[in-house]
């Protein structure tokens, strides 16, 4: 229930909207100028990048004021990402909000409803400063996608910009010396863990994150999780199967996530220090397993092989969303931006500079990020070519006020039936009552 | 199934409008940079009670690293760090940002005027951070919260608040402060080096020197003597008093022109981590874009020197020199996370100096075959063993120390 209590604090800001602000621009109907203003004009732009990507926007903005050199972008690291979503929050309520923000699927549904987000469809469609087809077509299709999870209607409330997924790293060199094949499969991690346990007694695999275990596996179980609705689903056969499969894999100490392992807070710690020998972590996190101690491989995340199976590979990252709250100018201008940030030169640049996912089909083949992929050893390389391999494999879940929560609840749901000693059937039961009445 | 719940807080957040609509802050006439530090005070009893024990407890300051960590000591421990709560001050230690060195100044010169330094863990026990070493604290200065009045002085945004104790007074300093632009929402750094290229200098001339070029950016030429992880450390003898070294960090970034017995130009920033007192400078915030091969192949060849010669009083600046000892023995040591561990060697004369193997660093014996596990984990492997060891020297703690790279570099006699 605290968890409960504490999204409420945050719902408790977000829906007093009418009080505090100077000012409340945002419910007014969308105005496209034909001309952006050649007046000078300042947009925010709140992120929770650290300050190296910070240079990298900085760099994009600097670029973006060649062509529109009266518009100032003020960009502004918030923190993490939390930190990010509750500033938001509460700046919205004050009226304060920025005019652009990074975002994940779940902060923009709440934002949606404190009615503060700018729908995207008409700037998209503009004839002037919108997208041509050939634009909408050039990206990654599964990226633009998760832009329209919020509604049925499909309306657009951000377009992406920083995305990743899940790829295994693996020690090349332990699996050279002992002849071990990279598993490809559930089943196969069983089989080679069981080799590594016979070789020395070592846990061969671990998985990061403990949320992204449960959610992928119930995925490629064929079973559902939530939906768009706000409805909580993965009480069914197929999540406890997939649980179940990890849990004996555990209970037989072939597999294992990072509170197995004490004093590790990431399942890098002990990959690096060779306790084990294939961990399943972000293809953004590639320097987190990057190591000279051996030489690290990448390979897809394994997938289940059984009745039913559905391939899946979490779809990770964030997207850039545009707040209403603001004049007809300044939405245009954040428009620009947007439109100037996911073109194919900036997020060659920005993907090149970071091992994050190019957005756009044809930024794979671009200059810059040819010259990023014409090092092929590099694990940062291979960490965004494996991972990218995955994409038709790529699935999100639904977003809603409070599917954070569900996210955490699953974390909890591993962690209770891995070291809790709890039943799977109790375990479900506990998570389900956390979240539903 | 619905999250019904959620439909309730739904009507519950819209009947408790009135409880947090606004924020009562002040106006732009009555600016007031402390309004929410000066509001704040710490509601916890700690008289008589210890940080470890209670979670909160008096303190004295040991040192300061930067503008959000210090090193503090309880009435009965040893020295400790902590990572103030809540804050990302910028960087000042292993690379420099605008604002780091100014966020350092002023948070050491809070801390060194203290009356009295309180540490408040967020709940009844102190918790390590993610990186395992430093305890996360509520800092209180003479009754002001210190995380907060950094935020206020413009020196960081607030990170990691959320679900805290403070989070909502820090989250209403942050924001209001954001507002005026100050510091690091929106003015130069002074005191910061904003031109790209560094000022050229010789090894000999920077480490005889460091005072001159701490925190600032140069370039340096020396030849590659061992690359430990993704760093490296390289040395130049072409001085006209000797041969003089430096510790090159890389990061998480595997740099492909670190390689040993390449001659190198690195720009990059001098600086000292985790600070001059009890740390060595190294030079930080390059890439291979900065870097320059000046020629490859070159012969590394360590100096001969003795333990008493690796005196940080007597001998301060040969930190990052590459060295071998002979005729050394192994007689003590611990293991530390992660596989890494220390052990420490005597001479004749029993003067002793520790050999540290990092946790990046894996030290294999190479006459154990596949499909053994040939990584050398404890430093009782090594325990008892007359050696001839070749290593870059480090510094922790305010002490010299080897820093092991391989298993190669080290010579047995018994």
């Amino acid at each position: 229930m605290k968890k409960l209590l504490s999204l409420l604090v945050v719902l408790v800001a977000m829906f007093v909207v009418a009080g505090c602000g100077n000012t409340n621009l945002k419910d007014r109907e969308i105005v496209i100028p034909d001309q952006l203003t050649t007046d000078p004009i300042t947009i925010t732009f709140w992120h929770a990048m650290g300050q190296a990507n910070q240079g990298y926007i900085q760099d994009i903005i600097d670029r973006f004021n060649v062509i529109y050199p009266n518009v100032t972008v003020i960009q502004a690291g918030q923190g993490g990402y939390t930190d990010l979503r509750d500033k938001i929050t509460k700046a919205i309520s004050a009226g304060t909000e920025p005019n652009i923000a990074q975002t994940y699927p779940d902060h923009v549904a709440v934002y949606l409803q404190g009615r503060a987000v700018l729908p995207l469809d008409k700037y998209m469609e503009n004839a002037t400063h919108g997208f041509t087809q050939a634009d909408l077509d050039d990206f990654v299709p599964s990226f633009l996608a998760e832009g329209t999870i919020y509604d049925e209607a499909g309306t657009y409330y951000s377009l992406p910009f920083n995305k990743s997924t899940e790829v295994m790293f693996y020690n090349k060199t332990f699996f050279d010396q002992n002849s071990l094949t990279v598993p490809t499969t559930w089943a196969e991690v069983r089989t080679v863990s069981q080799q590594i346990k016979t070789l020395n007694g070592k846990v061969g695999f671990a998985y990061d994150s403990e949320a992204n275990l449960f959610i992928t596996l119930t995925q490629q179980w064929g079973g559902q999780y939530t939906n768009v609705n706000g409805e909580i689903l993965f009480n069914n056969a197929q999540s406890k199967a997939a649980v179940t499969y990890f849990k004996d894999l555990y209970t037989d100490r072939l597999a294992a996530t990072p509170t197995h392992f004490d004093g590790a807070n990431y399942a890098s710690d002990v990959f690096k220090a060779e306790t084990i020998y294939m961990t399943v972590g972000s293809s953004a996190g590639a320097q987190h397993n990057n190591t000279t101690a051996f030489e690290v491989g990448v390979a897809p995340i394994p997938q289940y092989d059984g009745a039913g199976a559905v391939p899946a590979v979490i779809q990770q990252g964030t997207n850039v969303t545009i707040f209403s709250n603001a004049t007809d100018d300044q939405r245009l201008a954040s428009w620009l931006f947007v439109k100037f940030l996911t073109s194919t030169a900036e997020t060659a640049y920005f993907s090149a500079s970071t091992a994050y996912f190019p957005v756009r089909e044809s930024a794979y083949t671009h200059p810059t990020y040819a010259t990023f992929l014409a090092n092929p050893d590099s694990i940062f390389v291979k960490s965004a070519t494996i991972g990218y391999g995955q994409r038709d494999k790529f699935f999100t879940s639904a977003a809603f006020p409070g599917s954070s929560l569900a996210r955490d609840e699953s974390q909890s749901l591993i962690r209770a039936v891995l070291y809790g000693g709890k039943t799977i059937d109790q375990a479900y039961a506990d998570a389900i009552n956390e979240l539903v009445w | 199934m619905k999250l019904k719940k959620f439909i309730l807080l739904l009507l519950l957040g819209i009947f408790s409008f009135s409880l947090t609509a606004c924020d009562n802050k002040p106006g732009e006439e009555e600016w007031e940079i402390h309004y929410y530090t000066n509001r704040t005070t710490l509601e916890r009893d700690y008289t008589g009670k210890d940080f470890f024990l209670h979670g909160i407890g008096e303190v004295t300051l040991v040192s300061v690293a930067d503008g959000d960590t210090a090193m503090f000591k309880t009435a009965t421990s040893q020295p400790f760090r902590v990572r103030f709560l809540g804050i990302d001050t910028p960087e000042s230690t292993y690379r420099i940002d605008p604002w780091g060195k100014a966020a350092s100044d002023y948070t050491a010169n809070r801390l060194n005027n203290a009356t009295k330094i309180v540490l408040e863990a967020e709940g009844n026990q102190p918790v390590l951070d993610s990186t395992g070493t430093r305890y996360l604290a509520w800092v209180w200065v003479d009754g002001k919260l210190l995380n907060l009045e950094l935020i206020e002085e413009s020196f960081t945004t607030s990170k990691g608040a959320s679900g805290s104790k403070y989070a909502e007074v820090i989250f209403n300093a942050d924001m209001r402060t954001q507002t005026k632009g100050k510091r690091i929402w929106g003015e130069q750094d002074p005191g910061f080096n904003y031109s790209i290229e560094g000022t050229q200098v010789t090894l000999e001339e920077l480490r005889t020197n460091e005072a001159e070029y701490a925190n600032k950016k140069v370039a340096v030429v020396g030849i590659v003597t061992r690359v430990l992880g993704f760093s490296a450390y390289v040395e130049d003898c072409s001085g006209e008093t000797g041969c003089y070294g430096i510790y090159v960090y890389a990061g998480f970034t595997q740099l492909q022109k670190l390689v040993v017995g390449f001659e190198l130009r690195i720009e990059g920033t001098m600086v000292y981590h985790p600070d001059q007192e009890t740390g060595a400078p190294q030079i930080t915030d390059t890439r291979d874009s900065k870097i320059t091969v000046l020629s490859t192949g070159n012969e590394v060849v360590p100096t001969v020197m003795t333990i008493s010669e690796l005196n940080r009083t007597t001998n301060p600046t040969i930190s990052g020199r590459f060295v071998k000892l002979e005729n050394v023995t192994v007689y003590s040591g611990y293991d530390s996370a992660n596989n890494a561990f220390t052990f420490r060697i005597r001479d004749s004369q029993n003067n002793t100096i520790e050999v540290r193997v990092a946790s990046d660093i894996a030290i294999r014996d190479l006459s154990i075959p596949a499909p053994q596990d040939n990584r050398i984990r404890t430093w009782e492997y090594f325990n008892g063993k007359n050696i001839d060891i070749v290593a870059p020297i480090g510094v922790y703690s305010g002490q010299y120390q080897l820093l092991l790279g391989s298993f190669n570099d080290i010579t047995f006699h018994n």
